[in-house]
């Protein structure tokens, strides 16, 4: 990498969604975009012996996510996870592995560009459960979708990873799917959800 | 005139309120919670509809929406079932299939008419008089009078709503069997979730009285609903469950909204219909259901008539005649066709005063003038004897058949014995359990006890209660009333929606149709609005007598979904169309691109701005020849191939060899499939020894990676694939000046002939971005095709336009690369296309052993070639009108048809690719050619490319 | 909607699953069975071996279904104990 200031990312839903200061403390309805937040996604033999050696504690089963550091870990796989940055709190463990990641030069799984081929949306609000049966056919039920649960199934028509993430203590849904899509699904949730606000997050 | 029963009649109106509504611009006063049906009845107004064929007034028979007499129509909405839908202040209802007024129908003449119209007579008839009368005579007048409600071509947008829930168990239907089955399962812990269609619960216990003694029904059904209240039990009213598919997945109508149920468990607590009695003109408005009778005086408060004959062929006709006299409606007689006493209610009604007719039928049904009301019925005894009866109301309690359609939909059958009189529903699959009146029972204790049956069963299904001794589910054979013989004067109706007489029935089996299959699609019985509720059994039984076989030999069709009507928008997709944008659409927008769908996703065809389409696209081919373009190719497929087999796995999907292709080379790929024909194609880029990124066709991808993970796991190969397609933007940058406008951008790449030479692929960083550049052909000029993060491409968009570059659009991009001869998967190719036939047998690498469809190239090649992709080109103008598809003959035959075309601005011609028999496909032939004005002509062929045949300028 | 259980994801709508065709004894046909390989499907009176594909997840696997009734008996991953036991088609 250069010394040049990277040029700024954009996203497709920028110019569509208002930009929120921070992270909306009330109990709205909300969908929000949190696509430019840090996040990383690994794959491959290496992922989950490079991240223990960091001192990422890895879901001990696939299909659940845990928190730390401000980070949320979701594994998809036995060798295949996302970390997604925490929005209510500091990036900077994030970053920082990033960066390790990018210097180490021994097995460490995989870029798989989830920073890239995915839009992130967080939807949040006391109407969460009402809306998860409009927008996927899984089971959504608390016993069957609780506070750490990963799913890779269809949402929105489309191939989506779903995680029950509850930011700040109110229930909220993150959603990871095709990146090309941002457009169809804000159309998708406007359409289906009318009642939610949508606003997006850069930080 | 006012039909309103007193206080203690009406469970679901509000006789504080008071509204009106329409009907056929006639004011009606209702209260709330009248349905339409209701508040019409109470109003004094018993016709609702003309029948389907013969214009018969039709009225109230099952006040439960299970029969087409109600449908309406309220605005925009067609076939709305007047005796379901609640009536609303200032709505505005108009019958169905008139002409007319109702009451003076001008279709009513074809009732006269009725025997010229006998069963199946539109198959012979419509044949003249003179040529083309069915086009210009009888079409436009059955255009117009046939079917029923008037569809609005300009309806205002309705919101349907999709859901999709799962339960432990649902259960169908909430009278006393199904609340026994879901209070049982609630209480061992299952998450119920109770579907009924009525507004509120209890079924029949809201409306029958099941005993002599009225109290007991109302007793249970207050014990039944505040266990049900207190069990935590998800309800729906006003839910009608529509079918049973696969796995238990369930679809709920309710309103404007599908709730699909996937169920663990289902118990079916569906009830049982009512069978009407077939005799003549058993259709006027007076005659309905036993019931019927009681839901409207239940229900809504309503006398159903002032004097009444009621027909027992069932218990529960002594039931409703007490009901009747309980609520002050004269009753003439109650007329039992049995000559024993073997409900002993006889003695009930005899106390009371009333007249029981024992051993006695009714053979016909009188109305007043114009038919429009009941007058008076026939009744014949055993010995034949004749009584007349005055009487404005008929009702008929004709025995049950069991709710058995969604039982049916689930596998199971309808058997009976030979004699036809008793029924079972056999053959229930696995986790669905059949309960109450559905399964044959009819005592009230004995429907509650088998629907807690069903709930225990079905706990013990999900594991929460023991799976040994669980109590048998119980199932009664169901008792069905002695048929009437077809009346010699006719109107004796089997299927009041498609007005079928028994003669009808008889008429078809004696035009040849046997089975009772044939005999439906014949006659089309059991096909209109009540789907057969009330006539397949009838017709079985007649079918059987005639045929003289037992009813098991004929059988009983089977039901499959959906169980009711239901809207369009309810099944269809109302939510936005899926598209999908590269990063640069906003762009692209922007800079007045013409957009244009390419599956789900959207590219721009040219950037007209205010100018006509053909000049941007001659404009912007200019700009790649001469100067230098930039072309969005974002949509492109992608694939991330990582790992030690990386390289292995490639060199045995495509057909080049990829296994010692040098890092940092790119080389063509091309993918068959095992028959032999061309999948996709694309290029590979080796980044490391271990790590490829290959590109891929945009309709292809999704197909290529699918067949790419079987096959990693079929060699079970160490190889990390990763379909990148989105993830990554894709730039051309195209044109003798391209190396210049990338010299004038800051990075690490070095764009220098010698540094970067033609088929070279480097990454690092240019304008800031991380980017994957590769050289490669495609257009004929200098390119350089680079890939990068996706949202990094509107900075380097950006900047590239910065240092000179300007958009071009598809449609130049395919003349360009026409100009040299390259083709265009699915365009060029189709699914039987080989490499052989494109003259790409350069492709094939004869050193690798094995390669995927290497064995079926090898015997297609032996097999000789059909057909061969040339170029040609027009002598002259296009006058012809040859354009994508136009024939290409040889000896008259089509032989193949014209892939590609075009006017070359570069080269002044018209330009194309072609499918031609082999022996013509050699340039300096020619090839004859139909254009879409049937003219034929003969164009030469010429060698590929037409355009800088040494490849000189894309090497520069 | 039926249900397909995937050996990784669990039981899901069969609308998130692709399929993929019969699973041969051997990947790769030889010349001569290579016509029967392509042009016939199997169609037992019993149980098909066939692989399938979760596409949210790309969890490639192989399901068992009983053709005459429609039931998908089993599914399980290449090379997992349930396939070292199974019977070839």
């Amino acid at each position: 990498m250069t010394a040049l200031a990277a040029p700024a990312r954009s996203w497709p839903l920028d110019h569509r969604l208002p930009l929120l200061k921070g992270w909306p403390t009330d109990d709205r309805n909300r969908m929000l975009d949190l696509s430019p937040l840090p996040r990383l996604g690994l794959r491959g033999p290496g992922t989950s012996a490079w991240l223990a050696g960091q001192g990422c504690p890895l879901p001990e089963t696939i299909h659940r996510s845990a928190g730390t550091e401000g980070m949320t870990i979701l594994r998809l796989g036995a060798e295949e996870v996302v970390i997604l940055s925490d929005p209510l709190a500091d990036p900077d463990r994030l970053t920082r592995l990033q960066q390790d990641w990018q210097a180490t030069t021994g097995p460490k799984g995989f870029d798989a560009y989830r920073d890239e081929g995915w839009c992130w949306l967080c939807l949040s609000g006391p109407a969460i459960s009402d809306a998860l049966p409009l927008l996927t056919a899984i089971d959504t039920r608390p016993n069957a979708f609780g506070l750490g649960t990963v799913v890779q199934t269809r949402a929105l028509h489309m191939d989506a990873v779903l995680v029950r993430t509850d930011r700040g203590g109110v229930p909220s849904v993150d959603i990871l799917f095709d990146v090309a899509s941002s457009g169809f699904a804000a159309d998708f949730i406007a359409d289906v959800l009318p009642g939610f606000e949508m606003g997006r997050l850069v930080r | 005139m006012n039909n309103r029963l007193g206080n203690g009649w009406g469970s679901r109106i509000d006789r504080n309120a008071s509204m009106a509504f329409t009907f056929e611009g006639r004011p009606v006063t209702a209260h709330p919670g009248d349905t339409i049906a209701s508040a019409l009845a109470a109003n004094g107004e018993w016709v609702l509809s003309r029948s389907f064929k013969y214009h018969r007034p039709r009225g109230v028979l099952t006040m439960a929406g299970q029969d087409a007499n109600t449908l309406v129509q309220i605005g925009d909405e067609a076939n709305v079932r007047a005796d379901l839908r609640e009536a609303a202040q200032g709505m505005a209802v108009t019958p169905l299939n008139v002409s007319g007024s109702l009451r003076r129908d001008r279709g009513r003449i074809i009732d006269r008419l009725g025997r010229f119209l006998p069963v199946g007579f539109y198959y012979r008839t419509f044949f003249g008089p003179g040529k083309n009368s069915w086009l210009k005579l009888w079409e436009p007048i059955i255009r117009a009078s046939a079917g029923l409600g008037t569809v609005s071509l300009t309806p205002a947008r309705r919101h349907y709503a999709k859901e999709t829930r799962h339960c432990d168990l649902l259960v169908v239907g909430a009278g006393p069997a199904g609340l026994a089955a879901a209070i049982t399962a609630a209480k061992a812990g299952a998450d119920v979730i109770l579907v009924e269609k009525e507004p509120e619960l209890g079924g029949a216990l809201t409306y029958a009285r099941f005993d002599a003694n009225a109290a007991d029904a109302a007793c249970k059904l207050a014990e039944l609903r505040d266990k049900a209240a207190a069990a935590g039990i998800t309800v729906l009213t006003g839910a009608t469950c529509n079918g049973r598919f696969a796995d238990n997945w369930m679809p709920v109508l309710q309103g404007d909204r599908l709730i699909r149920i996937r169920a663990a468990e289902l118990v079916l607590a569906t009830g049982a219909h009512e069978q009407p009695l077939i005799f003549r003109n058993n259709d006027l408005p007076g005659v309905m259901l036993s019931s019927a009778a009681q839901r409207l005086m239940r229900h809504y408060g309503v006398r159903p008539g002032q004097r009444a004959v009621v027909y027992a062929g069932d218990r529960d006709g002594y039931l409703a005649a007490l009901d009747l006299d309980d609520a002050g409606v004269r009753i003439a007689a109650v007329v039992d066709p049995e000559t024993e006493d073997r409900d002993g209610l006889s003695d009930v009604l005899i106390q009371r005063g009333l007249t029981v007719m024992r051993g006695c039928r009714i053979t016909e049904a009188q109305g007043n003038r114009g038919g429009l009301h009941l007058k008076s019925v026939e009744i014949r005894d055993d010995n034949g004897t004749a009584t007349s009866l005055d009487c404005d109301l008929l009702v008929v309690a004709g025995g049950y058949t069991p709710g058995y359609q969604l039982a049916l939909h689930a596998g199971a059958r309808l058997t009976s014995d030979d004699s036809g009189t008793r029924f079972s529903i056999t053959g229930m699959p696995p986790h669905v359990h059949l309960a109450g009146a559905a399964a044959g029972l009819s005592d009230l204790g004995a429907v509650v006890a088998s629907g807690e049956i069903a709930g225990t069963r079905a706990a013990a299904g999900l594991g929460l209660l023991p799976a040994q001794d669980l109590p048998a589910p119980v199932q009664a054979r169901w008792r069905r009333a002695v048929p009437s013989q077809a009346h010699p004067k006719g109107r004796d109706f089997v299927d009041f929606d498609e007005d079928l007489q028994v003669k009808d029935i008889e008429n078809a089996i004696a035009d040849g149709y046997r089975e009772l299959e044939l005999i439906k699609r014949y006659s089309t019985v059991g096909m209109g609005p009540s789907q057969g509720r009330h006539a397949a059994l009838a017709t079985a039984r007649i079918v059987a007598r005639k045929t003289a076989r037992s009813l098991a030999e004929v059988g009983i069709t089977t039901s499959r979904p959906p169980f009711g009507p239901e809207k369009l928008g309810l099944l269809a997709d109302t939510t936005p169309e899926r598209y999908r944008h590269t990063a640069l659409h906003a762009v692209h927008q922007a800079a007045g691109a013409r957009m244009s769908p390419v599956g789900a996703w959207w590219r721009p065809l040219a950037y007209p701005g205010t100018a006509p389409m053909s000049d941007a696209i001659r404009r912007e081919i200019r700009l790649v020849r001469e100067a230098v373009g930039m072309l969005d190719v974002s949509t492109l497929g992608k694939l991330e191939l990582r790992g030690k087999d990386a390289a292995t796995f490639l060199d045995r999907i495509y057909t080049m060899a990829h296994a010692r292709q040098p890092v940092g080379r790119v080389r063509y790929c091309l993918a068959l499939n095992e028959m032999g024909s061309i999948l996709d194609d694309g290029v590979a880029y080796r980044l490391a020894e271990d790590h490829f990124y290959v590109t891929a066709t945009t309709g292809a991808v999704e197909r290529l990676y699918a067949e790419m993970m079987l096959q990693k796991t079929l060699w079970g190969m160490e190889v990390d694939i990763q379909n990148v397609t989105a993830a990554f933007a894709a730039i051309n940058l195209t044109g003798p000046h391209a190396r210049e406008v990338l010299q004038r951008l800051p990075g690490s790449i070095d764009f220098t002939r010698e540094g970067f030479a033609y088929l070279d692929g480097r990454s690092g960083e240019l304008a800031g971005c991380p980017v994957r550049a590769m050289r490669i052909g495609f257009t004929g000029e200098l390119s350089y095709e680079l890939h990068l993060p996706q949202s990094h491409a509107p900075a380097l968009w950006a900047a590239l336009a910065q240092a000179g570059a300007e958009p071009y659009g598809l449609e130049a991009s395919r003349m360009l690369r026409l100009e040299k001869g390259h083709i265009i998967i699915g365009q060029d190719t189709d699914a039987l296309s080989t490499p052989d036939e494109l003259d790409m047998g350069w492709a094939l690498s004869r050193k690798k052993p094995f390669h995927v469809g290497k064995a079926a190239t090898e015997q297609r090649r032996a097999m000789g070639r059909k057909r061969q992709l040339c170029g040609f080109v027009l002598p002259g103008g296009n006058d012809a009108g040859i354009g994508e598809s136009s024939l290409v003959l040889s000896n008259g035959q089509p032989i193949g048809h014209v892939t590609s075309f075009g006017h070359s601005p570069t080269l002044g011609k018209w330009i194309g690719l072609a499918y031609a028999a082999p022996e013509d496909a050699k340039p300096g032939s020619q090839i004859r050619l139909r254009g879409f004005s049937a003219t034929e002509i003969k164009a030469p062929v010429v060698a590929l490319p037409f355009y800088d045949a040494d490849n000189t300028r894309q090497e520069i | 909607m039926k249900i397909m259980t995937c050996p990784v994801n669990g039981p899901r709508n069969i609308s998130e699953f692709q399929w993929l065709g019969p699973v041969h004894d051997t990947a790769e046909a030889t010349d001569a069975d290579l016509l029967n390989r392509l042009f016939f499907a199997p169609n037992p009176m019993g149980v098909l071996r066939e692989w399938w594909r979760h596409t949210p997840s790309n969890t490639v696997f192989i399901a068992e279904r009983d053709l005459t009734t429609d039931e998908i008996l089993r599914s399980y991953l290449k090379g997992s104990d349930a396939d070292r036991t199974a019977s070839p088609a």
